[in-house]
């Protein structure tokens, strides 16, 4: 069992940038041409409005790098005390090598420096931020920088329209540094490969590689989306299902482990994969609503490892830098994999979420 | 749970589908209001009215309002 308090570590900051161009679902009328009143009802019942993506060309690596310089900048960090690089991503630039170390050459990092990636989605801050307290709790990491965040909306099939309304594109950063007076956090992970399926992008890797000059088939589901086997795919109901099915018992099994109540704890952010589906898990927790952010996803779209943090400086961001919160957060989703975490943050000297101007030389 | 109060609950919470609208003998998907969303909002009812999540399989084997109501019911019994 993947039950973990840590002692001597301290969220330090979060900067999140954001993909450089907004899509408003009114102006998605080619994806709904078919039925215009359907954009309507994702509005009112899903809660989607607008998201930002970041067109071909511009990277997970180019928006970390963006949040990355933003973060240690603000804080004051030289690249000489950042012990290790973690960078959780299902969408880096290339095979080999990975995400973390092309960021370490482009912030110029030292030799000293530890660097990798670890594969997971809307569970990935959680994984990485337990990584993060790990390293500087028992590791022997001063500072650890964390990076989270995919395109995921560069997977989606432009004719998908089940899917392609929900995603947005951004990478947050996070620094976590080692503290004797730092209280503890707490953090519980858990797995279920069997429900693999659920959300997947079929080829692409050993199993099913990609052959250079190959077209793909392009499938028509049942309800009329499009996707080839290289595309992202999401089964929306099972998704919805994994997620009422797993998250309270999660959320309840991590405050009993804190030792904690819901009255104890100031917010509940949950990763913001819709509105809908965070009022059902709110509901179903009794939570009360002004302690569940779940705006964020209406205005970047679903933004995979990045929305936790997204959601943190989007929503809580003011709050953060002023006074501190205690949080609750937990992420969901690709693996399956859920991760959840209590800990208490701030005040932070950086808690912000930006868009993509450009890559910005040191 | 009765399958009255079911139906009262789907009929709040499915966009498109007014009140006296269905019947435990109502084949849903055949309704032209019936959509993708309209599944999604029947597994949060079966979610919030029985604490249970209907699989993907179960679901696509119900033809009725009745086969939701037993479903979810038979899995509700089951989980205890």
């Amino acid at each position: 069992m993947a039950l973990s308090r840590l002692e001597h570590s301290r969220l330090a900051g979060l900067s999140v940038c954001a993909g450089p161009v907004e899509r408003r679902l009114e102006e998605e009328t080619e994806l709904f041409a078919h039925a215009p009143q359907e954009a309507e009802k994702l509005r009112r019942l899903v809660g989607l409005d607008r998201r930002r993506t970041a067109p071909p060309g511009i990277t997970t690596l180019d928006l970390g790098e963006a949040a990355a310089r933003d973060l240690l900048g603000t804080l004051g960090v030289a690249p000489g005390q950042v012990d290790a690089l973690i960078f959780v991503t299902q969408t880096p630039d290339q095979p080999q090598p990975c995400n973390a170390n092309l960021l370490h050459a482009r912030l110029g990092l030292p030799k000293t420096t530890a660097c990798f990636d670890v594969n997971q989605g809307c569970s990935g801050w959680v994984y990485g931020l337990w990584l993060a307290h790990l390293m500087t709790s028992a590791g022997g990491c001063s500072r650890v920088l964390l990076l989270a965040g995919d395109t995921i909306s560069q997977l989606i099939h432009r004719r998908d329209r089940a899917t392609l309304p929900l995603f947005g594109d951004a990478c947050s950063a996070t620094l976590v540094e080692r503290d004797e007076t730092a209280p503890p956090a707490w953090f519980a992970l858990h797995s279920d490969g069997a429900g693999a399926a659920a959300i997947r992008v079929p080829s692409g890797g050993s199993r099913s590689p990609s052959v250079p000059g190959e077209t793909l088939p392009e499938v028509t589901d049942e309800d009329g989306s499009v996707r080839t086997a290289a595309h992202l795919h999401m089964n929306g109901l099972e998704v919805f299902n994994f997620t009422l099915r797993e998250e309270p018992a999660a959320v309840r099994e991590l405050l009993a482990f804190a030792g904690k109540t819901i009255e104890e704890t100031d917010a509940f952010v949950f990763h913001q994969a819709n509105a809908f589906i965070l009022q059902n898990l709110a509901k179903r927790l009794k939570l009360p609503a002004e302690k569940v952010p779940l705006g964020t996803a209406g205005r970047y779209g679903n933004q995979s490892s990045a929305s936790i943090p997204a959601a943190l400086c989007d929503e809580l961001g003011k709050t953060l830098e002023t006074k501190g919160l205690r949080l609750l957060c937990s992420g969901f989703g690709v693996g399956l994999s859920w991760a959840s975490c209590w800990l208490e943050a701030g005040p932070l000297r950086c808690a912000r979420i930006f868009v993509f101007e450009g890559r910005t030389q040191p | 749970m009765t399958i009255e109060r079911f139906i009262a609950a789907l009929e709040e919470n499915i966009e498109g589908i007014s009140p006296g609208t269905l019947r435990p003998e109502t084949e849903f998907r055949a309704l032209p209001a019936w959509d993708s969303l309209a599944s999604l909002s029947t597994l949060a009812v079966i979610d919030a009215e029985f604490g249970v999540q209907l699989a993907g399989a179960s679901f696509r084997g119900c033809r009725t309002i009745a086969d939701l109501f037993h479903a979810s019911a038979a899995l509700a019994a089951q989980q205890g």
